[in-house]
């Protein structure tokens, strides 16, 4: 070795072996975050500390994802959140204390969650965090709200890790991709009679709860899928996948992938003449989705984790409809309106039912939660053991510009 | 840098590193995490340095090796109970070799194709780490557990906060090593032209590739320290996006200064900040770009010449002014 | 009959690519700088257009032909304002501002769609010929037969007229071309306002073939660099049959071999081909600078 290049290996060699010397012992942890964090407390203690709460109002935070690509699911929610917590407030608040929402954007980065958890929880001393949209950016808060053991209700953010115990101050009101792919799955078979499945998965662990899902149903009733077509985001010709699917020639196509993708896909068979029923998972059936997509997209089943607001009967629904129309000028509820609303509406109902407004006793309250009528979305009860408050859903069809309920709320699984 | 060395001089690193020390006691937790943010920035952030500020060699793969550092940390803390020194060291390899790898096409073609293909391998990576999820945890990632030494672990933020700031002091103590070494003059040759650089018998192809490797070392040590602060990896951080966010950084701190990255790292976790106190947090992705398009014209040397200028101005000594890394002889009509 | 059918929508997706791509080359011969945000142009003359005939009810052809010209404007000025002004003063800046235009482009749309998706104007996207088995697609055959025309039109401009003979003379030796008379700050525009119009062009026939976001341009600029990567950037005709290839190419591997296979066979493809590669056969012919 050149005599010039000494320095720079003797440094590498110190900060090396410097290392190495710190090496020797391992590491212990006193939690195994990555498996399973201690379980949160079900027992109510009225005396406990808890932050964000005065004699006159309950500080909660929200972190979402208000601009970049979940914008346009994010700010219509927040609105749904902010309409309830205002109308509470204006009725004479919760506990004779106003609700005050700390917003922050995130924009759907998970770094940017994560950094907004803890302003919420160190600067904002924030009670508890209530609804946001979005998964990947809930999933990088997850840490710090575990660790902090902040109780965090009904984000949406469909994910087979959030509404397990693995999570357990997360509090999750919204089925999973696994879940919902199975409800469609059995619908087809049971009330279509479908005999013959294809499906697109987009490649990664999203892709494969729905595959899990679906194939779960399909395996009791004793059938195969007559292809599975995984795909990529940032696709630029969806022909050959197309054609996969037109030679595989089932009657129905079932899709998760993201709903560009799908409307994308979807436009691409129906060019090469491939017209056959199609299923996929509940964001298609989004007013955006629709208006871009209608055309090439009637006729599509998806599960729904909401109420048909437009046509159902049920008096909470037609109420909630009421009041919202009546509050914004004529203009109804859109599905993210309503997302933002339930979010607000349990998180409101665990602090009513709260024996005392400490975490503990919030939780307490979410955790004796049982059968809990929304209207706008299937019965809730959560456990002390239970994290996914709903596993239910309907299925809706899209119809012209909107859609028609096929199947009401319907439990999933055993 | 002239070599005399004053008295004061040489009380100038303590100067500068008692706030390094000292803060930590004065902030609050969230502010803690800030700062760890910065130092963690710097580190990566002068991994970048090295290949595009010295040799000067485009690369939008940074992301990638911070990464594979993050990837790595978070793999060994659920899979096994070895300090976070292993961790560094294996995640610092294993950094360095990708980064060796995405330099290799240096072997066959010059900085505008590698360039671009940088862009490539920051599509790879996240295929790779989307399409392994069984081992990746796919697009939700994976949870990270503390890593220390012994008892002492990052769960406490402070520990967090000394391994950042130990790791951004010694990178920026090897890119001060590097700027009065052989191989950091190469560098710079080789950023000037490839010609002449080859013919005074400096290797092109080395050279770029040893920047290559310093710079995944820097990143994959930087995303170690990452993975055990935030407490999660997902693929969403180790975007293309996320690579031009350090390029803006290292462009408005200036290229090619010490000091360049420490300013660029204080501005892309601060700005944000700002502009979330001021309620408009989306604007900031905009002013981003027109930030980095503004500067290219108004500011080339980025903040940190700025700041030489007003030091040489205020020095007034009559001696030169060193001449700096970055700026180049006009382009020569071809 | 599939095979066939892959060919023709390969070949459709690798004319958006050559569209893509031939703007990036007259660009990079000309500026000598690599765009990187030059997808971004497509996306703001389809966006706008959109924006124009969907939310203020203009006439669409109106709609279509003003947000080109605003792309135009866009390019040309981005030219004259950043571009010029950085090119000599850092290494790697020209390509560093280009990045800029990206995150700016897409930033400002983004904050405008809020990241949702918008369907385009089908522009015969929709429209089926049913050949015997064999369905064949009005806009496919539309945007092979526009990228071809656009690509053989400009290599007969390059080789055979006034104004292709002084955008060579630009690209071969500024200094020399405008000792000679040749006004190269005029050129320079030309070309920018050139690779503008067939980058809108490109970015009007995917959202009609698909649908429009801050982002759908993105991984077709990416494809149309490493179909200039393969051709080399100072060619022409190389690399826009590359462009042509590659979309070929990926067709038929994710027919064959599924989605997921695209990114490491694309890979691979680009490892052989400077693997071996002749040295000549890559090199740029002049020191290029990043």
């Amino acid at each position: 070795m050149p005599r010039r290049d000494r320095r720079l290996t003797g440094f590498t060699v110190t900060a090396a072996s410097l290392m190495l010397l710190a090496t020797g012992c391992g590491v212990q942890r006193d939690e195994a975050g990555g498996t399973a964090a201690s379980a949160a407390p079900s027992t109510c203690d009225t005396k406990e500390e808890s932050p964000g709460v005065t004699e006159s109002e309950i500080k909660l935070g929200v972190t979402s994802g208000l601009s970049g690509p979940s914008a346009s699911a994010a700010k219509p929610a927040l609105d749904g959140q902010q309409w309830y917590f205002d109308k509470i407030n204006a009725e004479g608040g919760i506990q004779g204390r106003k609700i005050k929402l700390t917003v922050l954007d995130d924009q759907y980065q998970p770094n940017v969650a994560l950094q907004n958890v803890r302003r919420l929880v160190d600067q904002e001393n924030v009670f508890a965090i209530t609804g946001g949209v979005g998964t990947q950016n809930f999933v990088g808060g997850l840490p710090y709200i575990n660790q902090s053991k902040i109780p965090a209700v009904a984000p949406y953010a469909p994910s087979n890790q959030i509404g397990t115990m693995q999570n357990p101050y997360v509090y999750m009101l919204w089925t999973n991709f696994s879940d919902e792919f199975e409800a469609l799955t059995r619908f087809l078979i049971e009330k279509r009679n479908v005999k013959s499945f294809s499906i697109l998965a987009m490649n990664g662990d999203v892709g494969d709860d729905a595959l899990a899902g679906a194939k779960k149903v399909l395996d009791a009733a004793g059938m195969e899928f007559k292809t599975v077509v995984r795909s990529e985001p940032n696709t630029t010709d969806y022909r050959p996948i197309a054609e996969q699917l037109k030679q595989a020639g089932a009657d129905y196509v079932l899709f998760l992938a993201t709903p560009p993708d799908v409307g994308n896909a979807i436009t691409a068979m129906h060019k090469i003449g491939y017209k056959p029923g199609i299923g996929a998972q509940s964001d298609m059936l989004d007013s955006g989705w629709i208006e871009a997509f209608g055309s090439v997209a009637q006729g599509l089943v998806a599960p729904s984790k909401l109420a048909n607001l437009e046509k159902s009967d049920d008096p909470k629904v037609k109420q909630f409809v009421a009041d919202w129309t009546s509050a914004h000028g004529g203009k109804a509820p859109t599905s993210w309106n309503t997302v933002g609303y339930v979010q607000a509406l349990v998180t409101a109902e665990a602090l009513k039912q709260a024996e005392a407004l400490t975490r503990s006793c919030f939780e307490a309250s979410l955790q004796k939660m049982t059968d809990f009528e929304t209207g706008v979305i299937p019965a809730i009860t959560f456990g002390p053991q239970e994290r996914q408050g709903v596993r239910a859903a309907g299925i809706e069809g899209i119809k012209d510009t909107g859609t028609v309920t096929e199947q009401p709320f319907t439990a999933i699984g055993n | 840098m002239p070599d005399r060395r004053s008295p004061a001089r040489r009380l100038r690193p303590v100067l500068l590193l008692a706030p390094l020390v000292v803060l930590p006691l004065l902030l609050d937790s969230f502010s803690l995490y800030q700062a760890t943010m910065i130092l963690i920035y710097v580190t990566a952030i002068i991994g970048l340095d090295i290949v595009f500020g010295r040799a000067g060699v485009l690369s939008v793969a940074q992301a990638v090796f911070i990464g594979i550092g993050a990837y790595t940390a978070a793999w060994m803390s659920r899979t096994t109970a070895v300090s976070i020194g292993v961790e560094l060291i294996v995640a610092a390899v294993i950094a360095g070799l990708a980064a060796i790898l995405v330099g290799l096409p240096a072997l066959r073609v010059s900085g505008l194709r590698l360039a671009i293909l940088t862009f490539a391998f920051v599509e790879l990576f996240q295929w790779v780490v989307t399409t392994f999820a069984s081992v990746t945890g796919g697009t939700q990632g994976l949870l990270v557990n503390p890593g220390g030494f012994g008892t002492i672990t990052t769960a406490d933020p402070l520990v967090g906060y000394g391994l950042a700031a130990v790791i951004a002091l010694l990178a920026t103590w090897l890119v001060i090593r590097l700027q009065r070494n052989p191989i950091g003059r190469s560098m710079a040759a080789v950023k000037n032209s490839n010609l002449l650089a080859e013919s005074a018998g400096v290797s092109t192809v080395r050279t770029k590739l040893t920047a290559f490797m310093l710079s995944g070392m820097l990143g994959g040590l930087a995303g170690v320290v990452l993975a055990h602060v935030s407490g999660s990896v997902t693929p969403a951080g180790f975007t293309v996006f996320s690579s031009l966010n350090l390029l803006v950084a290292l462009i408005l701190g200036g290229t090619g200064r010490v000091h360049g990255a420490w300013l660029g790292a204080a501005y892309v976790v601060l700005m944000p900040e700002l502009f979330a106190r001021l309620g408009i947090p989306n604007a900031y992705p905009i002013v981003n770009g027109a930030v980095l398009m503004l500067l290219l014209v108004v500011m080339p040397g980025g903040i940190a010449s700025v700041l030489d200028r007003i030091r040489d101005r205020v020095r007034r000594r009559g001696d030169p002014p060193s001449p700096l890394l970055t700026s180049v002889p006009g382009r020569s009509p071809s | 009959m599939s095979e066939l059918s892959l060919l023709i929508g390969g070949a459709a997706t690798g004319g958006v690519y050559a569209l893509l791509l031939a703007g990036i080359l007259v660009i990079y011969q000309v500026s000598k700088a690599v765009n990187f945000g030059h997808g971004q142009f497509g996306m703001i003359a389809a966006f706008f257009s959109w924006y124009l005939y969907q939310q203020l009810g203009l006439n669409p052809v109106v709609a279509i032909l003003l947000s080109v010209l605003t792309a135009v404007v866009v390019a040309v000025l981005f030219d004259a304002l950043v571009l010029q002004r950085t090119s000599d003063r850092q290494v790697g800046s020209d390509l560093v501002a280009t990045l800029g235009l990206l995150l700016l482009a897409t930033a400002i749309a983004e904050s405008v769609l809020g990241g949702r998706t918008q369907s385009y104007l089908t522009l015969g996207s929709r429209t089926v010929f049913d050949l015997g088995g064999l369905a064949l697609n009005l806009s496919d055959l539309v945007t092979i037969t526009v990228a071809l025309l656009s690509v053989l039109g400009l290599s007969i401009v390059r080789r055979r007229t006034r104004v292709g003979a002084m955008l060579n003379a630009v690209a071969e030796n500024r200094a020399v071309a405008e000792s000679l008379g040749i006004p190269s700050a005029r050129v320079r525009v030309a070309t920018w306002a050139l690779a503008a119009i067939l980058a809108s062009v490109a970015g009007i026939l995917v959202a009609s073939r698909t649908s429009v976001d801050a982002y759908y341009m993105t991984p077709f600029a990416m494809k149309a660099f490493i179909a200039g990567i393969l051709g080399g950037l100072n060619r022409f005709g190389l690399p826009l049959a590359f462009a042509f290839g590659l979309g070929i190419y990926e067709s038929f591997v994710v027919y064959l071999l599924g989605a997921q296979a695209v990114t490491p066979a694309v890979f691979t493809l680009i490892i052989v081909v400077l693997a071996f590669a002749p040295r000549s056969y890559l090199s740029e012919g002049r020191e290029a600078r990043a």
